[in-house]
Parts: structure tokens; sequence; C-alpha cells
């Protein structure tokens, strides 16, 4: 008789033995090491678009020589069609402002539901252009815009309108034609509601819309130097070779504005990090990985090294990550180089040396990587990356206060450890300005922003919580509480949405002096399948979408997964 | 023009806390006024009606919080208030201003059979009509929750997506409301708050 072998009685099946724990994950400094992976919602996007064989044109181009004008992107699926309507605009230089204050951009956009006429068109064009100052309708799922990089923009045009392709470092350094400073979804301004779409199996998951809004831009932008390159000089000018364009993304610019949703969503948080959690843990269950596997995650570790090597920002804290991650990457590709087919285990044994000897963004690349020679473990994953979420879920108020005190003990043990009697910590509001209706963040002890306190700090919640239950009848109900204290309803009901789900609360203190904004950005923007996090204060960052993804004119003959890592890959160590 | 529930419940929110409620009673409000305009009953017009009279007579707290939709609500959606459902008996709630908030509250209790009956409104009344919508939109009704053999709204009627034009007007007043959630900007917040101070263009 053999001795029992768990890892050879289930090869490859899923495990739930390595989830790794809130407690390592649900930290506001690993959040913001997180990576793009499988699961990142760009990648889920092209991966279902191209299976399901969607076609892709321009019905409309109708911009002007000074590049001013409108253009249509129809995208066609098995189902349903959807258009980006793209209006183009004359900006002057000193009006180009990536902020939320600014009221006019070189493009704006729609994504529209089905086929759009002219009379849409019309409609469109005396709403879109200013944005939240306009309105769109429940015909419309995304509203945007977008700025140039004036330097790349102009030299692209120039050089194909000369008859050359475009410097190419030159590309590589800015990365994008165009940046978008803000892509509105789900309700706002008008547009639909997620639920009159979340059905559809195209966007099944999350911002499935959004995704396929700045992809179109994306072909938008191309498009327009080209455009202009023609408009320049009709004799010489050239388009862009291929591979070439496939290296310009969307940049993006994002501030505060998208910071407090990991805290306003723990359902659909939860959601996402399980997901990948439960992905790494599938892929740490793996018994044996096969030669074609390991050849697949050493060859994407070159690749993915490469683009560490070419992450290039000015913040140092970030620039210090970078440098340690370069190293970690040293690591990983030596020991993907030893790792052998015989090994059992491989992955877990690999994830847990990792843990010892790689910072948290090498831990989490690594993760990301791990996950690449596993598809089938892996993308079904992505379809479970939503929530149906309720403002006002039905509180339990028939539990006693003894068992509320008894569930924050067990889900806020970690705000326990945050004194917040000291000014550090409370030192920070979050707050919404009067001026643009944006969140932002404030010092409590130098401004008079106490009033306007938004909900954003469960930690210091549940502890204020704590204290008021701890004075209460630990028999009586906590429905008789609430009416007592209606100021803890709000906590009262975070809790019995939390306690079932173990990734929904962020376990660090989100009002702290020492918070750093930008790891809140880093964590989403990583599960949109942004590269390039550049961090440009404490507060807003610039990233790059779609770099090195297929065009919609060459998606069904390219994979989007493989170019979502640079083609070229580090050839010689870092250090 | 029309707003999405979304946009909707948002604005129900802010403008709840806006008049001084407390953060998760206004999650309460932006749920029942999501939940009326679903069932295309007017939400939002019954929310601005009440806050209406809160902001002008400063009324939240525990003097007269019996004849508040909300707290009432709450209480009932918590279990603080026994429901007939466990009674058996007809529940007197007294008076409350604006009622139509309180439907969402009743009809979500168990077994989803319970109807509201507000200042001569019986089970009979058809939805939406013009007779009982001053009284449960504006001022006050005493209040009865009895037990029902079907839903008091039927839910084959849940099909609103959109809060509709007519609303424009509860939108501006809630936009209002809102408002007052709002911290006016200072120069220093106008740097500091967003992280500004470096350019925008490359």
């Amino acid at each position: 008789m053999t001795e029992r072998n768990d890892a050879n009685i289930l090869p490859g099946q899923p495990t739930m033995a390595n989830l790794r724990p809130p407690q390592q994950v649900m930290r506001l400094e690993r959040m913001g090491a997180f990576h793009q992976s499988r699961l990142s919602f760009m990648r889920v996007l092209l991966r279902r678009m191209k299976g399901n064989g969607w076609r892709f044109d321009r019905p409309v181009f109708d911009i002007d020589s000074r590049g001013v004008g409108v253009a249509t992107y129809r995208a066609r699926g098995p189902h349903s069609t959807y258009t980006l309507v793209a209006f183009a605009h004359e900006l002057d230089d000193s009006l180009r402002s990536d902020r939320v204050i600014a009221e006019a951009w070189d493009a704006t956009f729609t994504l529209c539901d089905g086929e759009v006429d002219r009379a849409q068109i019309d409609r469109l064009s005396s709403n879109v252009p200013k944005q939240e100052a306009g309105r769109v309708s429940g015909g419309e799922l995304v509203l945007s815009r977008a700025n140039k990089s004036v330097r790349l923009f102009s030299h692209v045009v120039d050089s194909l309108a000369a008859g050359q392709q475009p410097d190419s470092r030159m590309i590589d350094q800015v990365g994008y034609l165009f940046r978008t400073t803000a892509v509105y979804g789900a309700g706002k301004f008008g547009a639909a509601d997620r639920a009159e779409w979340s059905m559809r199996t195209e966007f099944a998951g999350s911002f499935q819309p959004e995704m396929l809004a700045v992809w179109l831009i994306r072909a938008f932008s191309v498009d327009m130097v080209e455009h202009m390159a023609r408009e320049k000089s009709p004799s010489t000018a050239v388009r862009l070779d291929p591979d070439i364009r496939r290296r310009l993304g969307i940049g993006n610019s994002t501030g505060l504005g998208m910071a407090p949703f990991l805290i306003n969503h723990p359902r659909l948080i939860n959601s996402w990090i399980s997901a990948r959690e439960t992905a790494l843990a599938r892929v740490r269950a793996v018994a044996l990985a096969s030669e074609a596997e390991l050849q697949r995650f050493r060859h994407l570790a070159r690749r993915a090294a490469g683009n560490s090597d070419d992450w290039h920002v000015e913040d140092e804290r970030q620039k210090k990550r970078i440098i340690d991650l370069r190293r970690d990457f040293d690591w990983i590709i030596h020991r993907a180089d030893a790792m052998k087919a015989q090994d059992e285990r491989p992955w877990d044994t690999l994830y847990r040396d990792a843990e010892e000897s790689l910072t948290a963004e090498g831990q989490e690349a690594l993760v990301s990587l791990m996950l690449e020679p596993y598809p089938h473990l892996v993308d079904g994953l992505a379809d479970c990356m939503h929530a149906e979420e309720n403002v006002a879920q039905r509180i339990d108020g028939s539990v006693t206060v003894a068992e509320v005190l008894a569930a924050l003990e067990s889900h806020y043990d970690w705000a326990d450890q945050i004194d917040f009697t000291t000014k550090a910590a409370q030192a920070r509001v979050w707050y919404v300005s009067e001026e643009k209706l944006e969140p932002r963040l404030g010092e409590r002890y130098e401004e008079s922003l106490d009033p306007y306190e938004q909900p954003l700090s469960p930690g210091r919640d549940a502890i204020r919580m704590q204290r008021d239950l701890e004075a209460f009848d630990q028999d009586d109900s906590l429905g008789a509480f609430l009416l007592r204290h209606p100021e803890h309803r709000h906590m009262a009901r975070r809790l019995q949405i939390v306690r079932c789900l173990d990734y929904a609360e962020i376990r660090d203190n989100t009002i702290g002096a020492g918070m750093i904004p930008i790891d809140l950005l880093r964590c989403k923007l990583s599960f949109f399948g942004a590269t390039k996090f550049d961090p440009r204060s404490d507060r807003w960052l610039r990233i790059t979408m779609y770099q090195g993804a297929p065009f919609p004119d060459e998606l069904d003959r390219l994979d989007p997964d493989d170019l979502v890592y640079p083609p070229s890959g580090r050839t010689a160590p870092f250090a | 023009m029309s707003w999405s529930l979304g946009e909707t419940a948002a604005l129900a929110l802010k403008a709840t806390r806006g008049v001084g409620f407390s953060w998760g009673l206004a999650e309460e409000a932006a749920g029942a006024v999501t939940w009326l305009h679903e069932r295309g009953l007017p939400g939002a017009a019954a929310l601005c009606s009440y806050l209406g009279a809160v902001a002008e007579s400063s009324e939240i707290g525990t003097a007269r919080e019996t004849s508040c939709p909300l707290l009432t609500g709450s209480a009932l959606s918590d279990g603080t208030i026994a429901s007939p459902a466990a009674t058996g008996r007809a529940l007197d709630l007294g008076r409350i201003r604006s009622p139509l908030l309180l439907l969402p509250f009743v009809a979500s209790l168990p077994p989803g059979t319970l109807w509201l009956e507000a200042g001569g409104i019986g089970k009979e009344s058809k939805w939406p009509s013009d007779s009982w919508q001053s009284q449960w939109l504006r001022g006050d009704a005493v209040c009865q929750i009895v037990m029902g053999k079907t839903p008091q709204i039927d839910p084959a009627g849940m099909h609103q997506m959109r809060t509709p034009d007519p609303f424009g007007c509860c939108i501006q007043r809630l936009t209002h409301f809102a408002h007052r959630t709002y911290a006016p900007a200072t120069s220093a917040s106008r740097l500091s708050g967003a992280g500004a101070g470096l350019t925008d263009n490359d």
C-alpha cells in the first residue's frame, strides 16, 4: 500500500487549502502592488470577443482637415451591436487639463447600445462634448473624454506625413496618443444602469462596456494620426506599421474620484479578489506541471521582466519598488529555469519561497505570471467577478448586541490595533467638493471638514460602534440599538455584509496620516488590466491601457492574452 | 429627460444625508425611492416632500420619531416593531409623514402580503390614482398595516428602469438638499484635495 498523496489523487484539481488569508491580502500596501492578470477586465473582454467572432467597422469618419468632426466605431457580436460615437474637437493647449475641473477636451465619446443614426448623433453632439454638464440617455452605456499627448501626437503625424514611421523610442516613452481623463458608466449622467445590460453574456463580469469603449477609443486615436498625416501631405503620407501601432495604448489619468470605490463596493471587491485568490490557489494545487506549462512560464517571465525594465517613473517610492521588482524578476527567472516537470506541487513551492525572498511587488507579479499557463483553471472565474449590490440591504435587527460585538471582534480585530484617539490616526477626511462634486481628501485638523465627512473609514466607524454597543444592554437587539443610535446604521449594515465575505474589507486605516491613496487606485486599475503605473503624486497616477493589444482589425488573427507582454523579453540579468 | 435609477438612488442618499439623517438612514431612503420608481410609483416626489418638511421643521430626532417614514420603516424592517405577520393582528402606526415612503418597508416584510393602509385608502385602491397622491406624498396620514392575501403592489408591474421627465422638479429640489453634503472649496483644498500642482500636458 502506498502512502496517500493528495497531489496524485487530484492532479491539477482546485483546492481551497492554499487561499491566502485576508489578513495578508487585504492590506493597502499589498493591494497597491497588484498587477494585471488573466482575470483583468480588458483581457476578459478581448478574449471573449475573439472567441465569439465579434466584427468591427467604422461606419462614419467625418473629420475635417483641422481634426474636427465625428466618427463611429461599430462592434457586432452574436447577439448585440454597440457603437462608439467619437467627437473630435479643436482645443487650445492652455485649456488642456486632465483634472476633473476641465471643461473642454481634445475628444469626447459615448458608447451606444446598438446602431446609431444621424438623429442620435445630432442629439449626442449637443451633450457628449459637455461631459458632466450634458446628459445622455438609457440608450448609451458609457460617457468618456480624452486629451492628446501633444508631444507624441505631433511627432507621429509629422513622421507619417513625411512617409516615415515614428521614433519607436518616443512611442515607448509615452505609450499613447490619447489619454482618457474619465470613463463614466453604470447609470452616470443619465446612461443606462448596470441592471439594464448586466444579463448580457458579453458583459459578464465587471466594467465590460467601459473596457470596450476604451479599446475603441484607442482605434480612434490611431485613425486620427493617420488622417491628420494624410491631410498634411496626401502624396507622401503612410500608415502606421502594425507592430509599431500595437505599442500604442491608451493613457489614463486617475485621481481621487476613483479611490472610494473599493470601500463603497465591498461585495464587488470581494468577488474580484476572491476570483484572483481562487485562481492562485488552484494553480498552487497543481500536482505536476507539464513541460509546455513550464516553458510558457519561463517565456512569459522574461517578457514580463522586460516590461519592468521599460517601466520608468519619477515618483521616488515607486521608483524604488520598480528597481526591487527588476531584481525580483532575476529570482523568478532563475527559479523558473530550474523547475522540472517531475517537481511535486511546483507552483506552491515557488510561491512559498517567493514569500520569503521577494518584495510585495515581486510576489504579486509572480502571482499574475503563475496564472498564465493555466487558462482552463483560471479564465472561467472571470464570470464570477461581479456582485448584486443593494444600498439598503436589509439589516437583521434580531441579533443581540452581544452577538454584534462578537462579530465586530472577529471581523474588525485589525481596527483594534489602531489608536483612533490619536490625531495621526484620524488625520484625513474624505469629503466631496462643492466645486466639482468629486471625492477629495482633506486634513481634518487644518480644515473644517468634519460635517462633510463621507462614510469611508470602516475601521474607525467599527470602533465607534463597538464603544456604544458595550454601553448598551447586551441582551437587547441590534434593532433596539439602532433605534437609539441611528448614526451606526451604516456600519451595522456593513458588518452584516462583510461578515460572510473574506475579501470585502480593506484591513487598514483609510483616514490615517500615512495612508497613500494611490494604493487604492492601483488595486482597482490592476483589475482593469492597466500597466505602467506612474504615480504623479500620492493622489493621482497615469497608467497605460491596452498597450500591445490587437486592434479591432487584427483581433481575429492575434492572441490578445499573449500580446499583454512585450514581444521581446529580458536577455541578461538585471542585477 | 430621464434619470437612471442609479442616479436617482445616489441623489436620494445624498439629499437625505443633506437634511441631517445618518448615512444608514439615508441608505434606507435611497432603497425606498428606487423600489418605488421600479414600480412606477413617485418615490422621488415622496422623498422630496418629506425632506422639505424636515428641512423646514428640523424635526429629526426622538420627539416625533414615529412620524418619520424612514425611522418607522427601518424599525419595521429591523423587527423592532413587531409585524402583523407575527402577532396576527393589524398594526397601528399612528400618524406618518409622506406615508408612500413607508410602503417599500411594509411590502418587503415577510411573507410579502402585508398591506399599508393610510388616510382612508383601502385595499381596493387602484395604483396609481390621483385620489391618494396628495395624502400619500405630502402631509401625513394615520397608518395601519394589515394582512392581505396578495402583494399590495403587483410584482408583475416591476419593470420601470428610469425616473421619468415629470420628476425634474423633484430632482432639482433633491439636488439642492444634496448640495449640503458638499464642502465649499477653498484655495488650499483646490490645491491639496486632489493632489494637483503638476502639469497635465506631455
